[in-house]
């Protein structure tokens, strides 16, 4: 066979390679923006203790806690393109337990950003405080997310000016342990985790 | 002419187009995900490997028996991402139920972040993707031959990708095409069966992947000065993946936890049909491949 009346053919096997593949081009370079998230994360350690076993404790942190220029810079995100914070989740852990493995405690967070009023963050839980635990994720109130969330909004904005950052959340607890006859004596630990959002320009090697 | 070294960066940085952008590389994409879906978010990847990785390797059955034969190949091998593949349905990472199943980005998909609230009030976010449709690989293939109708095969390359926390980069195969002709003289075809092993690495375990290839090649060479060879393959690939990144999501240490996950193995087959065109010491190749996805191959060829 003759190689001029070969090359249609290829020619044809070349074209409908292509096409079956979606065409695919020459590798170029292509510019992409794509969305990160990074996660910054800030821990209160709350002490149970006394004899009534019926307490409401409180603590205070500040937002700056989070440090979230670190995180963004550890992400690589540079500061001017985080494009949100918001909240991740509330975990909590007993981290000492208490000498009765029978302890068990029933209560409520709630919380208050930058001296607003207590909206309940955490659903009523019910949890063992005889026995060291890992991390468990809170079942949430929209309320006090959404006074989080707003918060760190501001939080955002003060960090990618050069403010420092001068934000305060309240955690309150509130609830009875049991037994009631014998003294309670327990820590645990509540982390705050939020979610940090970013842009960031890249150049990909794609075929089209 | 390109020089053969601006291939061979150009080669690098094309096989890191898994992750190449300066700073936001994978590892720091991988960062808030675990477990299911780590493998979600990066689930078209093996497969695009597989298909790119294990095309192009052999374009002919034809192998003689004895003599110098000495080939230099740069290929690009690439293949086409299914558009359903831009997705992937997320677990919700704290043991709650999503208050609308949304699918968010795979590492292909749209560049945009997503939110999925879950039932417990906690709202993790999935990153975004790459947002590419097609994989493109370029191989260095140098051949070697020929030994009682067998012809080896390597191809190598490996760099340092700087601006990148990807790091090296390093890319190894090894194989061989045996003729089978030499034992089937009345067959009108040349026939020729070929194994080739491969392995691509980026960083120090962030990606290590592992490639198997078999196949059979039937090609027919027509023509004189310029020669005109059609060829079809049919094969089996099997592709191994595992990723080791640093952890930073919801309740990872300071710094990162190290995690490794063992994507399960692909195996599929593989069936290609293309045709190449010789001029003296030169050649020029294309080939499609029907395989883990569907791609296409395109090669130039120096030496015979």
């Amino acid at each position: 066979m003759r190689i001029q009346r070969m090359l249609p053919a290829l020619a044809l096997l070349l074209g409908a390679a292509a096409l079956v593949t979606g065409c695919i081009t020459i590798p170029t370079m292509a510019d992409r923006v794509v969305e990160l998230v990074t996660t910054g994360s800030t821990t209160e350690d709350f002490h149970a203790s006394g004899v009534i076993n019926t307490y409401a404790d409180s603590k205070t942190i500040n937002a700056s806690d989070l440090d979230i220029a670190r995180v963004l810079d550890d992400a690589g995100i540079d500061l001017s393109d985080a494009t949100a914070i918001t909240f991740s989740n509330l975990a909590w852990r007993v981290t000492a337990a208490d000498a009765s493995p029978a302890r068990t405690l029933t209560g409520k967070v709630a919380v208050s950003c930058e001296g607003r009023p207590f909206a309940d963050l955490v659903n009523p839980f019910s949890a063992n405080a005889g026995a060291v635990t890992d991390w468990h994720v809170a079942s949430l109130q929209a309320a006090g997310v959404a006074q989080v969330n707003t918060t760190l909004a501001t939080v955002l904005q003060q960090v990618k000016n050069g403010q420092p950052v001068d934000a305060t959340l309240t955690y309150a607890v509130s609830g009875t342990s049991a037994p009631v006859d014998v003294a309670s004596d327990f820590h645990y630990e509540l982390r705050l985790t939020v979610n940090i959002q970013g842009k960031v320009k890249t150049q990909m090697l794609t075929g089209r | 002419m390109i020089r053969l070294a601006s291939i061979l960066a150009v080669a690098g940085m094309l096989a890191s187009a898994l992750a190449l952008p300066a700073r936001a590389d994978l590892s720091s994409k991988l960062g808030a995900l675990q477990g299911d879906n780590l493998k979600g978010y990066l689930d078209p990847l093996p497969r695009a490997m597989s298909s790119s990785i294990n095309s192009g390797l052999f374009q002919s059955g034809r192998v003689e028996k004895g003599g110098v034969h000495v080939t230099l190949d740069i290929l690009a091998a690439g293949a086409e991402f299914p558009s359903d593949d831009r997705t992937f349905m997320p677990k919700d990472p704290f043991g709650f139920q999503p208050v609308t199943p949304t699918p968010v980005p795979t590492v292909i998909g749209d560049g945009n972040a997503v939110a999925v609230p879950d039932n417990g009030g906690s709202t993790p976010v999935y990153p975004g993707g790459f947002d590419i449709s097609q994989f493109v690989m370029p191989v260095p293939q140098l051949t070697i031959g020929n030994f009682r109708g067998t012809q080896a095969t390597i191809r190598w390359f490996g760099m340092d990708v700087q601006d990148s926390d990807v790091g090296r980069i390093s890319f190894f195969g090894i194989g061989a095409q045996h003729s089978l002709s030499q034992y089937l003289p009345r067959v009108p075809v040349d026939l020729a069966a070929g194994v080739f092993y491969q392995s691509l690495k980026l960083g120090s375990g962030l990606l290590d992947t592992k490639a198997l290839h078999l196949d059979v090649t039937a090609s027919r060479r027509f023509g004189g000065l310029v020669k005109f060879e059609p060829y079809v393959s049919v094969g089996l690939d099997r592709f191994d993946m595992k990723v080791d990144y640093t952890y930073t999501g919801s309740g990872s240490s300071p710094g990162g936890d190290r995690l490794s996950v063992d994507f399960d193995p692909i195996t599929n087959k593989h069936l290609a049909a293309g045709a190449q065109v010789a001029l003296a010491f030169v050649r020029l190749r294309a080939e499609f491949v029907s395989a883990a996805y569907n791609g296409a191959a395109l090669g130039l060829t120096f030496g015979r």
